[in-house]
C-alpha cells in the first residue's frame, strides 16, 4: 500500500507542472522531447483506415493493418539509416 | 427478400457526411462496422492532433497548404474561425510568455505533430469520402450497400462485409 501511494505521489510531482495551468485543446502539450514516440500512433492509424476502405472482410483488418504497420515503420527505420550513413558517413 | 442487379452509382449525400463526420458515409449507406472503425481512426487522429498541439495547429494563414489537408474533415474549419476569433484584433497569437492569453500557440515539433497528425486525419478521410462517393456493387468490397429502392440480402451484409443492415 505505502509502495503504490509513493508511485502515486511521485507521478502527481512529474506530472504536475504538466498539468497545472493546463487547458486542453487551447494549449500544446509540452511533449517536444517524445515527438518521435507519436510516429507509431499515427502509422497504425493510416494502416487502420488504409486497410478499412481497402480490405473485403472486416475480420481480415487486425492482422493486415498490423502487417502494413510494421511494413512501414521498418520502412522508416531502413530510409532514417540510410539518410544517416549518407550524412554521417559519406 | 431478393436483390436486384445494381449499376454502379455515385453517393453526393453520403459524401458530404462523411466529410462532416468520419465515417458517416459508410454509415449511410448501412456499413455500421466499417463506418465506427473509421470513426475511432480517423477521429482519434484529428482529436490528438487537436490535443497535442491546441487550438494554434489549425491555422489558415499560417499554413495554407497543411489547412487544405485538415479542412478535408468539416470540424477543422468551424476551429479554424474560433482560432481566429481568440486572436486579438491585429490578427496575431498571443505571446509565448502570456500564459493568461485567451490560448498558447505551439512551436517546434509539438506544432509539427500536431498539423501532421490533423492534415493526416482529413487525407484519410477524403479516401474515405472517395469510397464513399463512388460504389461499384461488383466490387466485393461495396457489397452489401444501400441504394435507393435495393436492400441487400443477409449473406451480403454479413458481419464480415462491414454491411450490417437487416
Amino acid at each position: 500500500m505505502t509502495a503504490i501511494l509513493g508511485l502515486f505521489s511521485c507521478v502527481i510531482a512529474w506530472a504536475q507542472p504538466i498539468v497545472l495551468g493546463f487547458r486542453p485543446f487551447l494549449d500544446p502539450l509540452p511533449i517536444d522531447g517524445y515527438w518521435m514516440l507519436l510516429l507509431i500512433p499515427m502509422v497504425i492509424a493510416i494502416s487502420v483506415v488504409y486497410k478499412t476502405i481497402k480490405t473485403d472482410r472486416l475480420h481480415k483488418i487486425p492482422r493486415e493493418a498490423s502487417i502494413l504497420a510494421a511494413q512501414i515503420v521498418a520502412f522508416m527505420a531502413l530510409a532514417a539509416a540510410a539518410l544517416w550513413m549518407l550524412t554521417e558517413l559519406v | 427478400m431478393s436483390v436486384k442487379s445494381a449499376s454502379p452509382s455515385w453517393h453526393f449525400a453520403g459524401a458530404v457526411a462523411a466529410w462532416l463526420v468520419p465515417g458517416a458515409g459508410h454509415l449511410l449507406l448501412g456499413q455500421k462496422g466499417r463506418a465506427a472503425i473509421l470513426l475511432a481512426s480517423i477521429g482519434m487522429l484529428w482529436l490528438g492532433g487537436f490535443f497535442i498541439g491546441g487550438v494554434g495547429v489549425f491555422d489558415r494563414k499560417g499554413h495554407p497548404i497543411w489547412f487544405m489537408g485538415q479542412m478535408l474533415i468539416a470540424p477543422s474549419v468551424v476551429v479554424e474561425g474560433y482560432h481566429r476569433s481568440l486572436q486579438g484584433p491585429d490578427g496575431l497569437p498571443p505571446r509565448p510568455d502570456d500564459t493568461a492569453g485567451p490560448y498558447q500557440p505551439s512551436y517546434g515539433h509539438v506544432h509539427e505533430q500536431g498539423v501532421l497528425y490533423t492534415s493526416l486525419a482529413g487525407m484519410l478521410n477524403l479516401l474515405a469520402i472517395m469510397d464513399v462517393l463512388y460504389r461499384d456493387p461488383a466490387d466485393p468490397r461495396h457489397r452489401g450497400y444501400r441504394t435507393r429502392g435495393l436492400e441487400p440480402t443477409e449473406r451480403d451484409a454479413g458481419p464480415d462485409t462491414g454491411g450490417g443492415v437487416a
